[in-house]
């Protein structure tokens, strides 16, 4: 058996044990079993699919990289998600991106106007005096 | 009659009241969401970590490929990176910075023309945007409470692609790093020649796919993409903790106020009072 990390900066997205990992990235697919060399992939992007009895899943990831040894994987991916099929997560991830840029945009403006108010009501008592 | 000004008064003390309330209520929520950001640093810190001493341990193995992002060149043109908030209210957090960062880039270079910024933050943004500078971002770029990898992937990864192309020739990030909850210190740190990353040799003996260049052009920048993303989490605590000192200082002096000016009633009121009486037993006098 194979243990493999994947993290995230948001965090340790998950811990798992696996008898093949299949490895997609720009060249194509690579399987890893136990006992393999040690091994540097970079994935951008890709997925990473473990094989554990008949259980298959898939971890998209956009800009990352594995490291293989001591038939440990480390995969540090800087966005990724876990499901049962790799084409809908690399849409969903796009689609959560834009979706979150829309959001920022829409946010500015509401905050940029309540903040105002704010600070006219501080200045017209004196009661800000920080330095 | 003092009818008018005891009523002046009365107002303006419900109108400190309501404000020091909102103060008060941004205070308390400065310190949960410092609590919050607090915690997110803390356990980013052993992500980091670990890629470090992944990214070390291949550097170090049988990897056998030199990169631009490693090696030291002449610096003719520098790239900074400052990161503010989104948000003001904050007391001196975001002037304090702009202030370091001008005295610190007019000490070191001739003209505009030797430096680039990027800015992370809508206040640095609304500030750069009137000065004379180069921006490297056309658009605001946000740096919200629950900050994520998306919204600055697209800066960091411009940044890097133009140290690749030796437009600038390295990177310095500004930001406000937390000591503790009083006390937030700029600093500037160089990610762009990395130059920390040796470690011990190892035995282990990789093989890179596709190729060992392109497995360092994968890794490195993501290394430095997590090394600014953490100093993002940094400053987002510190922004917090600078937040809840200046509206804890707010609401003080409103609490001062409100005492003045209640000192200030009760005398315009007391006089009132006194008038009416003295005019009531003038009139009496008057009578006999």
């Amino acid at each position: 058996m194979i243990k493999i990390n994947v993290v995230t900066p948001q965090g340790k997205l998950f811990e798992e044990e696996a008898k093949i990992i299949i490895v997609r990235n720009v060249d194509g697919e690579q399987a890893i079993m136990q006992d393999h060399t040690p091994v540097v992939i970079a994935i951008n992007p890709g997925y990473v699919r473990l094989v554990k009895d008949d259980e298959t899943l898939f971890v998209t990831i956009v800009g990352g990289f594995l490291e293989f040894s001591n038939n440990v994987v480390n995969v540090v991916a800087q966005e990724a998600e876990i499901g049962r099929d790799h084409e809908n997560a690399l849409k969903h991830l796009a689609d959560l991106r834009k979706e979150r840029l829309d959001e920022n945009r829409r946010r500015n403006i509401d905050f940029t106007k309540a903040e105002r108010e704010l600070k006219e009501q501080i200045k017209n008592i004196n009661a800000s005096q920080y330095q | 009659m003092a009818g008018g000004k005891t009523r002046d008064i009365k107002n303006k003390i419900q109108a400190t009241k309501k404000t020091s309330q909102i103060t008060k209520a941004m205070n308390m929520v400065s310190a949960s969401k410092l609590r919050r950001a607090e915690k997110t640093m803390k356990a980013y810190r052993p992500f980091l970590k670990s890629v470090r001493d992944t990214i070390s341990q291949i550097l170090n193995s049988n990897l056998d490929a030199s990169h631009k992002m490693l090696e030291n060149r002449d610096v003719k043109k520098t790239g900074y990176l400052v990161i503010t908030s989104d948000r003001g209210l904050a007391g001196g957090y975001n002037n304090n910075l702009f202030r370091q960062f001008k005295s610190d880039v007019e000490k070191k270079h001739q003209s505009s023309d030797e430096y680039v910024i990027g800015i992370l933050g809508n206040k640095g943004y609304g500030y750069y945007k009137t000065k004379d500078v180069t921006i490297l971002n056309k658009n605001v770029i946000n740096i919200r409470d629950d900050v994520q990898f998306i919204d600055i992937i697209d800066l960091i990864q411009q940044m890097i692609d133009m140290y690749i192309l030796e437009e600038i020739d390295e990177i310095i990030v500004y930001y406000n790093k937390f000591i503790n909850t009083i006390r937030q210190d700029i600093v500037a740190e160089k990610i762009l020649p990395i130059d920390n990353l040796e470690g011990d040799e190892y035995m282990v003996s990789y093989e890179f796919e596709p190729s060992p260049q392109q497995v360092l052009d994968t890794l490195l920048p993501i290394y430095i993409q997590n090394v600014i993303y953490g100093f993002i989490l940094n400053a987002k605590a510190s922004e917090h903790a600078a937040r809840m000192t200046a509206m804890k200082n707010a609401t003080d002096n409103a609490k001062e106020i409100v005492d003045k000016l209640t000192l200030h009633y009760n005398r315009a009121r007391q006089a009132a009072i006194t008038q009416e009486i003295t005019e009531i037993v003038g009139g009496a006098a008057a009578l006999k």
